[in-house]
Order: C-alpha cells, then structure tokens, then sequence
C-alpha cells in the first residue's frame, strides 16, 4: 500500500494513495502506521481523500493505530467522502475520531495540543 | 427502473476465498446498484455489507484458506434487490444472532478493532438471514427498493 507523508511542525501527516482500505490492505497499512508510531509520531492527520471504500477491517486498523498511540498521541482524521463517512456513523466511530474537513484544519487542530 | 420488471433478474458471481479478489465482488455489486438509481451512500453501504459478508465467509467459515468457492447471487425486482453469499466452509454461528456495538467512545481501550461486520449488514439491509442448506452456509441480505414516505 503506497502512502504519502509530509511533516508539518510537530504533526505527521498521512495520505493513502491507494482507492480501498480494506480486509487484503490492512495488516500492511497498520504495519505501517505502527512504524510511524515506534518512531515517535505522536500527532499523526490520516488524510482520505484518494480513499473510495473502507470496509470494517480498514476501520479496525484505524482504530488499531488510534490505540497503539496510547495517552499522549492522537489521530485526526480529514477529508474523508460522505460515503466514507457513512462507515463512521454507522459504526459510532464518529464519535470517537476528530474528523474534520481540511488537512489545514486537522493540522491546525493538533498543533494547539 | 424500468429495465427491472416483476420478475427477479439474477447474476451469480463466483471467487476464490482470497481477500485479494473481494474488491471484485465489490466493483460489481457497486455498479448493478448504482444502476438501480439509488443514492451514492446507499449504494457504498450495500457495497459494504456484502463485502463484510464475503470476508466473513473467508476469514471466517475458510480460515484465510484459499481454494475454497465463495459464490454471490444478486437478484433484483421492482421491490427488492437481494444478495445470497454462499460457502460450504465452517458454519458460523454467531451469524444468527442479533449484535450491537457496545463501547464507550471516550474510552479508547474499549474501542473495538473487529467483530463491527455484522453490525453494518444489520443497519444497512432491511433483512438478515443466516442458514444452511444442503450442507452450504447462505446469508441473505435482502434491501428494500420501495420509496419510504
């Protein structure tokens, strides 16, 4: 799975290039957010907006990665589809990520922290 | 509508049980539904339930064990558009009961990283059928297509 990084002050900023998150691509993309994470990124934005479908093991390693930053870190998502985002509340995770609509605004969000 | 008549059209798909080759079950559910005129959230969150149902049926019924059939037939009339996910792998049982998602959001230790797949099929179709025939596992999804008022 191919995905972007760029480092924007203290916070990391991730875009996957690939159209799915889905059950074959998410032990790779949690590997490599693990990665990220051992390495000392402590404020990571998951940007989606090349992201068509996610299904629930997409989500779940999101959510993996959400665990694994532990007390100190946090993961805000932006730009996901409306369809995308249709997953998140159907699954009440919306109420568990910072979701916003720009990757300025998710940058800017975790920058204050 | 009006290429769908009275009577049930239906296609069957077959795969390999590889979860490298589900996207495929995807890409052909997403278009029959998209023909069907229905919004583009409705349309991903059935492409969605029947993804889950597949990999529930390789993850689970298959073990992750390629060279097993998994196969798919959607049929669809003026009423309903339905999906059977058929495999002859292990019978899952948890499939036949009715599930929730239970977890504090505040609390990311609660947060669950699986087991959210039935949960979707159950909010996004109209109905959740879980048998088994002639010693093969069928879950149907079956979703409305009548105008809610």
């Amino acid at each position: 799975m191919r995905i972007d990084e760029v480092k924007r002050g203290a916070v990391l900023v991730i875009k996957p290039m690939d159209k799915r998150i889905d059950a074959s691509s998410a032990t790779a993309f949690k590997a490599k957010i693990a990665g990220w994470i051992q390495g000392g990124e402590k404020r990571i934005v998951l940007n989606l907006s090349e992201v068509d479908f996610i299904d629930s093991t997409g989500l779940g390693a999101i959510v993996s990665s959400l665990k694994a930053m532990g007390g100190e870190g946090d993961l805000v998502i932006c730009n996901p589809r409306e369809t995308v985002m249709s997953l998140f509340r159907l699954t009440r995770m919306n109420r568990v990520f910072q979701i916003l609509p720009s990757e300025k605004e998710a940058v800017a969000s975790l920058s204050k922290t | 509508m009006e290429s769908f008549c009275k009577q049930d059209v239906s296609i069957r798909i077959s795969i390999d049980s590889r979860l490298d080759q589900v996207h495929m079950v995807g890409y052909a559910v997403h278009g029959i539904c998209s023909q069907l005129g229905l919004g583009d959230i409705i349309v991903y969150q059935i492409e969605l339930a029947v993804v889950e149902a597949v990999n529930n049926a390789i993850k689970h019924a298959y073990g992750s064990v390629a060279g097993h059939s998994v196969e798919v037939v959607v049929s669809v009339n003026e009423k309903r558009i339905q999906f059977e996910i058929c495999d002859e792998g292990k019978t899952l049982h948890f499939l036949k009961k009715k599930t929730g998602l239970d977890f504090d959001p505040h609390n990311k230790t609660s947060l669950p990283e699986g087991g959210m797949g039935l949960h979707i099929m159950e909010q996004v179709m109209d109905n959740v059928n879980y048998f088994v025939r002639d010693g093969r596992n069928c879950l149907i999804l079956c979703k409305s297509l009548a105008k809610k008022n």
